[in-house]
C-alpha cells in the first residue's frame, strides 16, 4: 500500500500535474506549432494570427472544457463512491448519463435556434428525472440497504437508454447521427461559452459538497453511526446526489458520455491522498481533469487528421481498469 | 445519592404491530452504569437505539436530565449522547484518525476548520484508549478490541455525558474484555451498556436491568437481580449464584445443559 502523503506536499505534486498538464498539452493538435510558438503565445505577443485563433480560440477552451469535464466527473465519482459506501459507484452507472443522454436526444426535435439552452437544459432534467425515479424507488424500502441504490441506477440507466434507442431508431438520420456521435464523447463543441455554463455549476457544486465534507464524512463508516452523530442521514445523501446530478448533467450535456472516469480516478486517487471527502474530491476533481486533457490529446492526434471521440478511449481504458480492479477485489 | 440523568418511562417500540419493546421504564443516575442483560432476541438493542432515538417511540418518553430527547435537535442529542454500537467493517481503508475525528461533527457548525485544541482532544482520546501509536493505522487491519478502542476514542472525542454501549465486549478475549470495561468506566461518565456476560455485568455495573421478550424482568442492583429462580426462568438453565472471592461481587455459575437432569 503506498504511502499517504501529507497536506503540503499533496498540494504540491498536484498543482504541478496540472500545470504541466495544461501546458504541455496545448502543443498537441493537427497543427505542428512547436512550444516556442505556444511560449511566446503566453508570454507575449504570437508570431502569427493564425497560432492566435489555433492556440487562444480552439485549443485553450478545449484544453479548459477536458480539465473542468474531467474535474466533474471525477469528483461527482468520488462523492458518489462515499455516501454510498460503494467503490464501484458512478455518475455512469446510476442512470445520470441514460437520463441525460435522452433529454437531449428529445431536445434535438426542437428548433435549432435555441439549441444552444435547451441541449444543456434537456439533458439536466432528464440526468434528474433519472436520479428522481432510483432515489424514489429506494424511498419507499426506506434506505435498507444502500447498495439497492446502485442496482436501482443500473435498472433506471436500461429503461432510459432504450427510450433513446427507440427515438433514434425512428429519427431522422442525420440527426440520430448527430446525437449517436454526441452519445460517444467529444469535446470539439468546447468553446468559451459552454466554459460559462458548466464552470459555475461545476464551482457551485464542489463548494457545496466541500461544506458539507465532514458530515458526508460521516457516511463513511455506516449510517446509523452517522446517525448517532447527529448527521441528517437521508437529506444528506439525497443532497449529494443533486450535486452529483447536476455536476455530470452539465458536463454530458456539453461533451456528450463519457464514461469511467467517475469510477476510476477516485481509486487511482484514494492510496495516496486519503478518502476523507474533502481531499478525495478535490484531488479526484485534479487529477480527473488531468486525466482527460491527455485522454484528449490521444483522440485529436492518435490518427492524423481525424478525431475519435472521447468517450471511446475512456471507456477502453476505464473498463480495463475496471477489471483489473475487479480482480483485486 | 446524585440525580438522574437519563430516564426511560413507558417506552414501546413496535413494527408491524409486533412489540419489540414492551412498556420499559429505567433511569441512570449521572456517572452511573446501567448493564443491560437478558436471551438474544431480548429486544437489548432495540432498547438502547430507542433510547438514543435511531427508532422512534412507540409511546412513551426518553427524557435526559428532565428533558425530552425527540424534542431535542439531532445535533444538540449527538452532543450529549454517544453511541458505541456494534461493529461495522468500513468498506474504504478509513484510518484510526479518520474515524476518531468523526467525533467533532456534532461540535462543528458549517466552514469551521478543526482547532489545534480539537486535535489535542483527539491526541488525549486516542491516548486513554491507548491507541496513539496507531493513529494513522487502516481501521479494518485492526484487532476486534482495537477497533473497538478506536470507536471508543470517537465517543469520547464527541464529549458526551452519557455514553451508551451495544455489546462492547462480544467476540473479545478476556482480558480485552475487562480492558473495554476498565476504559470506559475510567471516563466517569453515565454509561448505558448491554453485555451478555452476567459476571462482567455484576463487576462493572451499579444497576442491571433484566430484559426477557422485550418486557423489564427484573431491574435492581447485581446482587438483587442476579437471583438463581429469576435467572432459571428466563435463560432456561440451573445455576448458582455465589460472591466471587476476588471481586466481592455476585458470581453466576450454570450448570450447563448436560448435567441438567
Amino acid at each position: 500500500m503506498p504511502t499517504r502523503l501529507a497536506t503540503l506536499p499533496s498540494v504540491i505534486v498536484l498543482i504541478s500535474i496540472v500545470i504541466i498538464s495544461l501546458l504541455l498539452s496545448m502543443g498537441f493538435g493537427t497543427a505542428e506549432l512547436g512550444y516556442s510558438a505556444i511560449w511566446q503565445c503566453l508570454t507575449e505577443q504570437c508570431q502569427r494570427s493564425i497560432y492566435q485563433t489555433i492556440l487562444i480560440d480552439i485549443r485553450f477552451p478545449r484544453v479548459l472544457m477536458g480539465f473542468l469535464a474531467g474535474f466533474a466527473l471525477a469528483a461527482a465519482g468520488a462523492l458518489m463512491q462515499n455516501v454510498t459506501r460503494n467503490p464501484l459507484a458512478d455518475p455512469y452507472l446510476f442512470g445520470i448519463v441514460a437520463g441525460a443522454g435522452l433529454g437531449a436526444t428529445l431536445s434535438s426535435y426542437l428548433p435549432e435556434s435555441i439549441q444552444a439552452v435547451s441541449l444543456p437544459l434537456a439533458a439536466f432534467v432528464g440526468a434528474l428525472f433519472a436520479v428522481s425515479i432510483a432515489v424514489m424507488v429506494l424511498m419507499h424500502s426506506n434506505w435498507r440497504r444502500v447498495e439497492h441504490l446502485l442496482l436501482a441506477g443500473v435498472a433506471v440507466s436500461f429503461l432510459l437508454s432504450a427510450f433513446t434507442s427507440f427515438i433514434l431508431y425512428f429519427g431522422e438520420a442525420f440527426a440520430s447521427n448527430r446525437v449517436i456521435f454526441w452519445l460517444m464523447g467529444s469535446l470539439a463543441r468546447a468553446d468559451y461559452s459552454a466554459l460559462m455554463w458548466t464552470f459555475p455549476v461545476v464551482l457551485i457544486a464542489c463548494l457545496l459538497a466541500l461544506i458539507y465534507a465532514r458530515q458526508l464524512d460521516s457516511l463513511l463508516l455506516s449510517d446509523e453511526s452517522a446517525k448517532a452523530l447527529g448527521v441528517n442521514v437521508d437529506k444528506l445523501r439525497l443532497l449529494a446526489l443533486v450535486i452529483c446530478a447536476a455536476m455530470t448533467a452539465v458536463i454530458v450535456s456539453y461533451c456528450g458520455g463519457i464514461g469511467f472516469v467517475g469510477l476510476m480516478i477516485p481509486h487511482i486517487v484514494r492510496p495516496f491522498f486519503g478518502l476523507t471527502t474533502a481531499k478525495l474530491l478535490l484531488s479526484s476533481g485534479l487529477i480527473g481533469g488531468c486525466f482527460l486533457v491527455w485522454v484528449d490529446v490521444i483522440a485529436r492526434t492518435i490518427i492524423p487528421g481525424q478525431e475519435i471521440p472521447i468517450g471511446i478511449i475512456t471507456s477502453v481504458i476505464g473498463s480495463i481498469f475496471f477489471l483489473f480492479l475487479m480482480r483485486k477485489m | 445519592m446524585s440525580a438522574v440523568q437519563l430516564q426511560a418511562k413507558n417506552i414501546t417500540w413496535q413494527v408491524d404491530n409486533k412489540i419489540i419493546v414492551d412498556d420499559v421504564s429505567l433511569s441512570v443516575e449521572k456517572g452511573q452504569t446501567l448493564g443491560i442483560v437478558g436471551p438474544n432476541g431480548a429486544g437489548k438493542t432495540s432498547l438502547l437505539k430507542c433510547l438514543y432515538q435511531e427508532l422512534p417511540l412507540t409511546s412513551g418518553d426518553v427524557l435526559l436530565d428532565g428533558i425530552a430527547v425527540n424534542s431535542l435537535a439531532r445535533k444538540l442529542l449527538a452532543q450529549k449522547i454517544a453511541v458505541v454500537s456494534q461493529l461495522h467493517e468500513p468498506v474504504f481503508s478509513l484510518t484510526v484518525f479518520d474515524i476518531v475525528h468523526m467525533g467533532l461533527i456534532p461540535h462543528k457548525n458549517f466552514f469551521e476548520q478543526d482547532t489545534s485544541e480539537d486535535h489535542q482532544l483527539i491526541e488525549l482520546a486516542l491516548a486513554k484508549v491507548d491507541l496513539s501509536d496507531k493513529q494513522h493505522q487502516i481501521f479494518n487491519t485492526l484487532s476486534g478490541g482495537e477497533q473497538q478502542r478506536c470507536l471508543i476514542a470517537r465517543a469520547i472525542v464527541q464529549q458526551p455525558i452519557v455514553m451508551i454501549m451495544d455489546e462492547p465486549t462480544n467476540h473479545l478475549d478476556v482480558y480485552y474484555q475487562h480492558q473495554i470495561l476498565s476504559i470506559v468506566k475510567k471516563l466517569k461518565l453515565t454509561l448505558v451498556i448491554t453485555i451478555h456476560d452476567l459476571n462482567l455485568a455484576a463487576q462493572y455495573c451499579d444497576r442491571i436491568l433484566l430484559l426477557a421478550n422485550g418486557k423489564v424482568k427484573a431491574f435492581d442492583l447485581p446482587e438483587k437481580v442476579l437471583q438463581p429462580t429469576l435467572l432459571k426462568q428466563i435463560f432456561k438453565l440451573d445455576c448458582l449464584v455465589d460472591v466471587n472471592p476476588l471481586t466481592m461481587k455476585a458470581r453466576v455459575t450454570f450448570s450447563g445443559g448436560l448435567n441438567a437432569d
